[in-house]
This record gives structure tokens, sequence and C-alpha cells, in this order.
């Protein structure tokens, strides 16, 4: 590494990227068990190890190359196959590089540490209520360590160092930040997969980290809770330099807010670099034009910038006008929703959020005009909706955040209608059904005012436990009672990969014989984690 | 004299008193069959039917009347110099209606006249009683056919079954309606669109299935009669006739009579609404 002090090339990046992947391979189970509720759910260190993944393929994919060019590729490859809402923000970290990365062969130190300075930008920018205790504190707290030690006119790897130490720092106050975490005794898991990154990238550069490192040996954990919407992109990403200009960066930001996301206006001295992804690449330089004069234009479609990589079952093939396209989790649920007239099944879920790109490849194999995505859980929305984003008009979302919901939505559904009736009546028939899960608490936890031992029994609802028992039977016979109303005439039960069938009609009958007025029906859905997924109607 | 004629196939399932009240009312028979045995749909109830078609676990069938059965009753009448109407149950549930026409043409084309009802049960009695009102009133034959097509255009008619099955293996219903799926249990709500099963909504459970028709038939304010019939479901069907009472309480809810052809289409827990708007 000592000859890598003065520059940093593209072969550093790649091998930043590569190695920082080796590491999280490691460490990621570790990140996920940083969860405060006691239900593996959208797990933060499998989000962030996908995410990436997709970087490290994206960064091979090209031999050699300067660090301009594999920052960008770095960025492209983390927006398309971003995963979750950490996966999201991570993208938009390498969005920030790469924009301080741009155009470069090589990179002073620090110019790379400033570029990971406009990470956290990005990152901050990315989040519209940016909430403290999260992965963005600590990406704060790196920018700041970076901040210093590129003053400092330290190398590369002392800037990393330096930059990790001080993320630790703000890693431990997190739980001070956000009582959530404080209760269970955790740290932020995003966090926590941000300080694995750099740590990563560090060793990739042959330098290693052994300064002071947080261990937290809690079996407790940290969810991501940001509920905060993402910025979302538009198709096109437009560059355009203005030299000579005469308006005020803020005139620009003000005027070019309303036309587009992601925007960054960088000044120098009578010159402006702009930088938006908007729907109207044509309308944003007709604007620029009038400030000054226009070069390097850049105007990419982002779309197009996907690698192929996916699990997608495709079904029907015939010529249809609209395909439905449904996430499920577990083999049964996915038959039972090619059965009901879902065109595409895409696997993933609870803990295996399908980033973006599934969602395009799927657009992109399919023979439909239109499509309708059912992401049938809430960490899979903000991808289906920068799918929607990207893809404009064809795509539809029906918001699903569970798989009751999803078959609701796909019971009312009729290929001969128009799209716009179909989203209609498919949303409409979402708060016509409760969805709830019994599962088995993977770890003690606190929740809200609740202490759940690790082995009991848990009836859930969006991730609130409302029951427990000592056995899957109490659990679920209290959850059906907790959620049944009098106007209710059916419950289905799916019962996931870790109950038998003949375990699952025994379970189903003794709810029968409780309500014997209500008509119960049993079909697996060999969902993970879930042993029964329970929708009453 | 010349008079005019009525003649109705069995879907009707017009009351025997009818049959009586009117010497100018003919009926012709559709057959059902399960297996290797056949009936004329007056000759088994819909409790046979189901109960024939489990024991001996075969699909029922139907098929329409014999062009010989409508020979019959047509050939004297014509020969008589007699005007014929003959009303059938809606063509797109049984060929019935090509089958009067074919005989029609090969006999009197300008004499027998052939009213597709566009619906069954209550409706082709309901449209029945106008003909034989119309005639007995001394109205010309092409003026009554005129006014049968008004009454038809403003009937509706809405399905509930308990499963597709009947209909499907019937081929009653095809298309992308057939494509849904029957692993989740589902309630299609049905109704027939220009005389064809259509799919009007899905859902699934009863109550919301019986909602959701009841709402469809709000659409509709001012309502001349509503006929409710059902196969083996007597429950429900009285629970929505009394709801639709509630909704037109001066409107007529009659029963409608489903015969063993329909019910070899429907299945048992059928219930079905037929209504028909003022005009």
């Amino acid at each position: 590494m000592q000859e890598t002090i003065g520059w940093v090339t593209g072969n550093d990046f790649r091998n930043m990227i590569l190695r920082s992947y080796q590491t999280f391979k490691r460490e990621h189970e570790y990140i996920n068990s940083l969860n405060v509720f006691p239900v593996p759910d959208g797990d933060t260190g499998t989000n962030m190890l996908l995410t990436l993944g997709a970087v490290a393929r994206g960064v091979s994919a090209v031999s050699d190359g300067g660090i301009g060019q594999l920052s960008k590729l770095a960025a492209d490859s983390a927006i398309m196959g971003a995963r979750g809402n950490s996966g999201v923000i991570l993208s938009q970290i390498f969005r920030g590089i790469a924009r301080g990365l741009g155009g470069k062969e090589r990179a002073t130190s620090s110019e790379v540490g400033k570029a990971f300075q406009y990470g956290v930008l990005y990152a901050y920018r990315a989040v519209s209520k940016p909430v403290e205790g999260t992965i963005l504190t600590v990406a704060k707290g790196i920018a700041k360590g970076a901040h210093r030690a590129v003053r400092e006119g330290l190398a590369f790897v002392d800037i990393l160092t330096q930059a990790i130490e001080a993320g630790e720092v703000e890693l431990k106050k997190t739980p001070d930040l956000l009582p959530i975490l404080k209760a269970a005794g955790v740290v932020d898991a995003g966090g926590k997969g941000l300080i694995v990154f750099l740590t990563g990238c560090l060793e990739g550069l042959g330098g290693e980290y052994t300064g002071p490192k947080e261990d937290f040996t809690s079996t407790l954990k940290a969810v991501t809770t940001e509920e905060s919407k993402v910025d979302l992109l538009h198709p096109y990403c437009t560059e355009v330099l203005v030299k000579g200009c005469n308006i005020s960066v803020g005139e620009v930001k003000r005027q070019l807010s309303n036309i587009g996301d992601s925007l960054v206006v960088a000044a120098g001295s009578n010159f402006m670099k702009i930088h938006i992804h908007t729907a109207q690449p044509g309308i944003v330089l007709e604007m620029a034009r009038i400030w000054g004069s226009l070069h390097d234009i850049k105007i990419d479609n982002m779309a197009d910038q996907h690698h192929h990589r996916l699990e997608i079952q495709e079904t029907f093939q015939e010529p249809s006008n609209i395909k439905i396209i449904s996430v499920a989790a577990g083999q049964g649920l996915a038959d039972i929703m090619t059965e009901m007239g879902a065109n595409i099944v895409i696997m993933g879920g609870q803990t295996m959020n399908p980033p973006v790109e599934d969602f395009i490849e799927a657009v992109q194999q399919g023979n439909g005009e239109k499509y309708i995505i059912l992401p049938n859980n809430k960490n899979i929305i903000l991808a289906a909706e920068q799918v929607k984003k990207m893809l404009g008009d064809r795509v539809e979302i029906v918001p699903t955040v569970n798989v009751p919901q999803g078959l609701a939505a796909l019971v009312a559904f009729d290929p001969e209608l128009e799209i716009d009736i179909n989203v209609n009546r498919m949303t409409h028939r979402l708060d016509q059904v409760t969805a709830g899960a019994v599962t088995k608490a993977v770890r003690d936890s606190m929740v809200e005012d609740r202490k759940v031992a690790a082995g009991k029994f848990i009836g859930v609802v969006d991730s609130r436990v409302l029951v427990d028992g000592e056995d899957i039977g109490t659990a679920l016979l209290k959850m059906v009672q907790t959620l049944l109303q009098p106007e209710h005439e059916m419950i289905s039960l799916y019962y996931g990969a870790n109950l038998k069938e003949t375990e699952a009609q025994e379970l189903a009958e003794k709810v029968g014989e409780t309500f014997s007025d209500i008509e119960i029906q049993v079909y697996p859905g060999g969902q993970p984690y879930y042993h029964f997924i329970i929708s009453i109607e | 004299m010349s008079e005019i004629h009525i003649v109705v196939d069995s879907c009707a399932q017009v009351s025997r008193e009818m049959i009586e009240m009117y010497p100018n009312l003919h009926t012709v028979s559709l057959k059902v069959r399960i297996g290797d045995k056949e009936w004329a749909e007056e000759n088994l109830s819909t409790a046979e039917l189901f109960a024939n078609a489990k024991e001996m676990k075969r699909h029922p069938q139907t098929s329409q009347p014999a062009p010989g059965d409508f020979i019959a009753i047509c050939k004297p009448l014509v020969d008589e110099g007699n005007d014929i109407i003959i009303i059938t149950v809606s063509g797109g549930l049984s060929g019935t209606v090509q089958g009067a026409r074919t005989v029609a043409n090969s006999l009197d084309g300008k004499r027998i006249h052939v009213v597709d009802s566009g619906t069954a049960s209550i409706g082709m009695v309901q449209v029945t009683k106008a003909a034989l009102e119309m005639a007995a009133a001394g109205m010309k034959v092409l003026e009554i056919v005129t006014k049968l097509e008004a009454m038809i255009k403003a009937t509706h008619t809405f399905i509930l079954v308990d499963t597709l099955e009947y209909l499907y293996k019937g081929g009653r219903i095809g298309g992308a309606a057939a494509l849904f799926g029957t692993i989740l249990q589902i309630r299609p709500v049905l109704h027939l669109v220009e005389g064809k099963v259509a799919v009007l909504d899905k859902v699934r459970t009863k109550q919301r299935a019986i909602t959701r028709i009841l709402e469809e038939v709000q659409k509709y304010p001012n309502l001349e009669y509503i006929g409710i019939g059902m196969v083996e479901a007597p429950a429900e069907g009285e629970k929505i006739a009394a709801r639709l009472q509630e909704l037109y309480p001066n409107t007529s809810i009659l029963p409608a009579a489903i015969g063993s052809a329909l019910g070899a289409h429907l299945g048992e827990g059928m219930i079905g609404i037929v209504i028909q708007e003022k005009i």
C-alpha cells in the first residue's frame, strides 16, 4: 500500500470494493442480529451485503479503467442492486463517491477523502427526514473524521482509519439518540454495516483497522426504523457544466427543485456543475442555457445500466395487456400467487428484499404492456416505487404490505379491465383483509412494554407483538381471538416451511373447534420464519 | 282465425298454472344427461340431479331441445296459419336459440319469430307473460316482438355460484375468467353480458359476494320486478330477498324457479337474481 500513498487508482478502488464485500460476507449475520424485533425482518446485514455484492460485480466487469469510471460503475450497480432501506442509503453513498471522483483517472488521497464526504452528503440527501441515531449519524461521523484527516494531509489509508474511528464514536452514541435502540441495548445495524464496509475498504488497500472497536455481545438488535422516504430516481441522470453564469447556486437549486431529484449544484468561480435526476432532461438544459453556456452535457438513462442476475419465475406467456409482478417468500406462496394470476413471481420477502433490478428485469423480459407490482412487504415498497420512477406509466403499484393483502389484491384482478380500474379495485381490497402471523421469538426482546423471551411463540402484526404463548397452537388461537371481528367469515392459514402439513392441519382444526362458525382454510405457504401467516376476511 | 302462439323452453320453468291458463302457451324441454342416462328437464329435479351426479360420479351435461320437438309443436300451428313467438334461454348459455332459428327458417321464417331472452328462469317467465298478455290484447306479432326486445334490454341477470367448476366443465365460462385460480376459495360474482356469463367481480366470502351483487342491483333505482332463485341454498336466498325488499319496498320480489338444466351449469348453492328496469 505504500505505493498508493500519493495516488488512489481505479485498481485500488476495485480492490477496496472486492475486499469489503468479502469482509461483509463474514460480518453480515452479526449485523442481522442487531435487531430490536424478535422476528427477522428486512435484515440490514443481508440487504447491505447484497447491495455491496452488486457493486462488486459491477466493478469486476471491467479489467481496468480510471477511478472515475469505476466509481461511476459502482454507483450505477449500487442503485440497481439496492435492497431494503439500508441498501438504498448505501447506494446513495456510492453515488456521492462517484460524484467526487467523476472523470478522474486517479485521485489524490484528499480527493478520495472528499469523495467519501460527498457520499455522506448524498446519503443525507436521500432521506427526506433524516433520523439521528441511524446509519446517517454514523455516516456523518465518518465524514467529519475524513474531513479532519484530509486537512492534515494524511495518506488515504490513514484518512480511512480516522474516518472509521470517528464513525465508531458516533455508532456508540446511536442508542442515546434513538430510544428504541437503547431499550434493546444495541447499536444501529446500518451504522455498524457502514463501519464494516469501510473496514473492508481499508483492508483492500492493505491496511488493517486495529483501533478501538465497540463489541456488542448483546443478541438484541436495531431495526432500521427510518420510516422516511428515500429520494427516488427519475430515469435520466442529467449533468451539465454551465460556464460564465451570473446566477446564484441557491437560485439554480430553487428553480430546478421541482423537475427532478438528487439535485447537486456545485459552483466554481464562474461556472456551475449541475447534476439532477429528472424525467425531463430537455427542460433542464433549456433552463441552464439561459444561465450561461453549456458544456460537458451528459444524459444517461439509468434503466440501461443494470446487470443481469435474478431468480424470476416467468409463468403465463400469452400476450395480455397487464401483467402482475408479485413478491413471495416461499414456494407455496409463489405457487398460490401464480395460480391466482400473478404472471411473474419474484422470490423474496421478509429477509430477502429483492432489488430494483429484479423488477426491471421482470418487466423487460415479460411481454406485457403494463405491469402491476405487488410488493407484499413494507420493505419492498420503496424498491417498487423506484421501479415506477424509472419505468413511468408502464408500472403501477398496489402497495401491499403483507401476503394476505397481496392475495386479496390478486383475487380482485381482472385482466380484461383497464389498469387504472384494476389498481383501484385491488387497492380497495387491502383494508378488507386482516393479516397477522405466528412465529417463534428468536431472541429475547423488549417490544414496546412487553418482554418477550426467546423460544416463545408470538403473534405479530406489522412487527408488533400482540400475543405470546408457550406453543404454536396457543399463540395461533390467541392471535385469531385478537384479530377476529363479528363480520368475519373466513380464516386462511398459510403454513410455513417449519411446519409439516399434518401439524398445520391439526393446529388449524383446534382453531376450527374454537370458532365453529368460521370457515378455516389451510394452505402450504412454505415461507421461512413464520409458522403461520393468518388472513382473516 | 289466426292466433299468436308462444313457445318457451324449459329453462323458464313456467308454472303448471300458467300453462293451464293460456292454451296458446307451449313448452319444449332441454335435456339433462348424466353418463348414459338422459332426462327431459322437467322430469329431473335439481335435488335428483346432484344426487345422481354424485352417485354416478359424472358431471351432468345438457342438450338443447331436439329440432323435432320444436317442429312437433310449430308445424301444426303454422299449417293452421298461426304466428309463433319462440322465447329461448339466453343464447350465451344454450344453443336452444340457434336450434329454434333453424327450425323457424325451415318451416316459415315469416311466421315464426325467435326471441333470445338473454336471461333465464323468472326473466324468461316475465317475457313470456308479457307476450301472452299483449297477444291477448290483440297486438300484432311484430309489435309484440319489438316490445319484448325492449324488455329484454332492460333485464339484468346476476349469478352467485359456490364454485366455477360447473360453469367451466359445462363450457359456459372460458377465456380469462376460467384462468383464475381454484387454489384459494374464490367466490365469483357473475352476470350475463349480452347473454353470456361474465365475471363481474371476485371475492373470497359469501357475504362479500352478496354485498357486491346488491351494490350492482342498486345501480338501477326503478325496477319493474326483482326475481330471485337458488339451487339448494334456501337460507341465503331468503336473506337476500329480505334485503332486497328493504331496498325496494315497492317492487315485487318474485321467486325464480331453477330447473336441472341451469342447475347442471351453475352447481349447488347457486343464487340468481334477475331484475328488470321500468320501461
